[in-house]
């Protein structure tokens, strides 16, 4: 097995929300105690609905954000307060691709530009010859045509724009590229295209993706490892097939279950109510007050990970004091 | 169509004027609603589905928006010759709507039990308002919101947006409409949440003998909703049939293609999907021929030249696609490049059931 690149180590992420009136502050845990590997090469996923910290966790991982627990190992260095020159290199090797390529593109700046500025901030003895023709190469990489160089991306398609920004995070050629929702604003026959041109990418530069997304079948198609996160805590993770396919946390089931297929199956009732509760919960399961098979135990005490799976292979984890038998999966 | 229609859009054109040119936002869709189905409009973004639906209601943008051509027929009375006045005992009574995002629709500044309350005002005039207030907290319980006595007194930015777009179910059945259009209901809720309303959608449709149409790109919840599909491509409706029926085989070369683009969660994991090449037509260039033929693989001389009529099967079923037409070469008119509109080409009667 390749060497682990990203080793993220119980990193917690908690924010203090100030009352003005009141002495007392309320602490949210956005992310809580979270550990998983990414292998050189390998595609590492993250799962889980509004709220459940995915995209928090991303923008630690970026640095975007400072985690208040924890470690973020890249490449065996800590991370996790990096600073200056060392977060500068780190950002050479690990760039990112947002939801909304609108607002990912400055409005103001011409396609070259766009492509070219994490080049300029990273090396920017950069000839401008040089930098046109790396903006060309990629550009012809991602399936533009070199004429759109001069465009502002107001002029560019949805599908376009999430081209340009994947060319943005190449251009310094980066190991790892964290996803964010990368397809979700995407109409689906342009969401083919972008998720082809993704795996073709990883496949050529041998790069790592950490990709974040709430589509379990956009998941499962890219990425080989998967988290599953709920409320900012991991409640599953395991190799994706083995968590999709033989699901053991009760909300991995719930979602699994809600998630809809071409074929009409039997829904198994899950009676899970919404996802409303914006309280936080200092002691328990945090999926308890929503999960039909809830203990008393479920309130009182926070299930850790614990190896799980037919196969027990060790990788497949889940938290949950009440565990699933052999749950019945749909095929 | 069938009798039993409850709906039906005959080559409906919805063009849109603006500085730039004109859009042909919805340019000849034609499908009807059976009373009591669940009819899923599905299409990608541009597709004219969300314009089509606020055509049904006469409630298109104005004076940008302007409805050209067509019918709109409910129960045989079309809704196009009515009078905006007229056309206020349509909305809400027969036809009700939900759309895309819930708390937009709702009032941010009143309750969630005025809001309720005034809907149901509406359907009764005459009841006091403690029987209201009762009728509310009973709508609210209806649609599965626990605590509904307190609850009424809430305002919609302390529902989560689950709950909120339970709310405008509840309101759109309030009066009980005959057909209920649901336009994009679930984009903007979580998975878990979307599964329970669109299970709750299916109980109030049995529950109130309505028809629904069902608006949204994804075929997974057409799949398990809807009874039937209408698929548009680029304003005009490309294909109709059985749900079950057509994502087992679908008949038009988009319909396959958008099946085939997304990945699957059960089954056998594939490296590549499968490409749709290009990207959706601009409605602002009015082309002759089919408009999926630049992205279609099995296009010909003919679907270059001139848009297919559409083919009726015995069943219900149609599609417009000169694969399902006998002969098609035939067709190919001489002056093709000089023509500037081929479509309204006439329509096809298959005998034969699919």
């Amino acid at each position: 097995m390749s060497q682990p690149l990203l080793e993220v180590r119980s990193v917690g992420k908690t924010f203090v929300l100030r009352h003005q009136r009141r002495r007392h502050h309320n602490v949210v845990r956005a992310v809580d105690d979270i550990s998983f590997v990414v292998r050189e090469g390998e595609s590492v996923g993250i799962a889980g609905e509004s709220g459940s910290g995915k995209s928090t966790l991303a923008r630690i991982i970026l640095r975007l954000d400072r985690p208040t627990d924890g470690e973020i190992r890249f490449d065996g260095e800590n991370i996790a307060s990096a600073e200056g020159r060392e977060l500068m290199a780190y950002r050479r090797r690990v760039q990112a691709v947002f939801q909304n390529s609108s607002s990912a593109l400055s409005p103001r700046m011409r396609i070259r530009d766009i492509i070219a500025e994490p080049l300029v901030v990273q090396q920017p003895e950069t000839t401008p010859g040089e930098i046109d023709r790396r903006v060309d190469d990629l550009l012809g990489r991602v399936g533009l045509s070199p004429q759109l160089r001069m465009s502002f991306p107001h002029e560019l398609s949805g599908g376009q724009k999430q081209r340009v920004a994947i060319a943005r995070s190449l251009i310094v050629n980066p190991s790892m590229l964290i996803l964010d929702e990368p397809v979700s604003a995407l109409d689906v026959s342009i969401r083919s295209q972008v998720l082809n041109l993704l795996l073709d990418l990883q496949a050529e530069r041998g790069l790592t993706y950490l990709m974040i997304a709430h589509d379990l079948a956009i998941l499962r198609h890219v990425t080989t490892y998967l988290v599953v996160m709920y409320l900012g805590r991991v409640v599953e993770q395991g190799p994706t097939e083995e968590v999709l396919g033989n699901p053991q946390h009760p909300y991995t089931c719930a979602l699994v279950a809600a998630s809809p297929r071409f074929e009409r199956i039997e829904k198994r009732a899950m009676a899970v109510g919404d996802n409303d509760n914006t309280s936080t919960i200092d002691h328990g399961c945090p999926f308890a007050p929503r999960c039909p098979q809830a203990e008393a135990r479920c309130r009182e005490e926070t299930p850790r990970l614990i190896t799980v799976g037919e196969h027990a292979t060790a990788a497949h984890q889940a938290a949950c004091h009440v565990l699933k038998p052999a749950v019945a999966t749909t095929h | 169509m069938s009798d039993d229609s409850l709906l039906t859009v005959e080559n409906l054109r919805t063009y849109v004027h603006m500085h730039a040119g004109t859009v042909r936002a919805v340019d000849g869709a034609s499908f009807s609603i059976r009373r009591g189905e669940a009819l899923g409009l599905v299409g990608e973004s541009g597709s004219g589905k969300s314009m089509t639906c606020l055509a049904i209601m006469r409630i298109e943008p104005r004076p940008a928006a302007v409805i050209e051509g067509g019918r709109i027929l409910l129960e045989g009375e079309n809704l196009l010759d009515k009078s905006l006045e007229e056309m206020q005992q349509v909305r809400g009574r027969r036809i009700g709507m939900i759309l895309q995002d819930p708390l937009n629709s709702l009032n941010p500044v009143l309750t969630i039990g005025n809001q309720l309350i005034e809907a149901l005002h509406l359907s009764e005039p005459g009841a006091s308002k403690a029987d209201l207030r009762k009728k509310a907290q009973a709508a609210l319980e209806r649609v599965g919101i626990t605590n509904a006595a307190s609850r009424l007194d809430s305002y919609p930015f302390e529902f989560s947006g689950g709950m909120c777009q339970r709310v405008t179910a509840a309101m759109a059945v309030s009066r009980h409409p005959d057909l209920l259009i649901a336009d994009e209901p679930t984009t903007a809720l979580d998975v878990t949440t979307q599964a329970r309303f669109l299970g709750l959608l299916d109980e109030l449709r049995r529950e109130n003998g309505m028809s629904l149409l069902l608006v949204t790109h994804d075929l997974g919840i057409v799949a398990e909703t809807c009874d039937r599909v209408a698929v548009m491509y680029a304003g005009r409706v490309v294909e109709t049939g059985a749900a079950a029926q057509m994502l087992r085989e679908p008949r038009h070369p988009y319909t396959r293609a958008l099946m085939l683009a997304v990945p699957h969660l059960d089954g056998p994991r594939t490296r590549r999907l499968y490409q749709i090449p290009g990207e959706p037509p601009s409605v602002r260039a009015p082309s002759i021929g089919c408009r999926f033929a630049p992205r279609c693989e099995q296009a010909s001389d003919v679907c270059r030249a001139k848009y297919p009529p559409t083919v009726h099967y015995a069943n219900g079923d149609t599609v417009a696609c000169w694969l399902h037409v006998p002969d098609a070469a035939a067709y190919i008119p001489t002056d093709a490049l000089r023509s500037q509109r081929l479509d309204g080409a006439v329509d096809y009667a298959v005998g034969c059931g699919s």
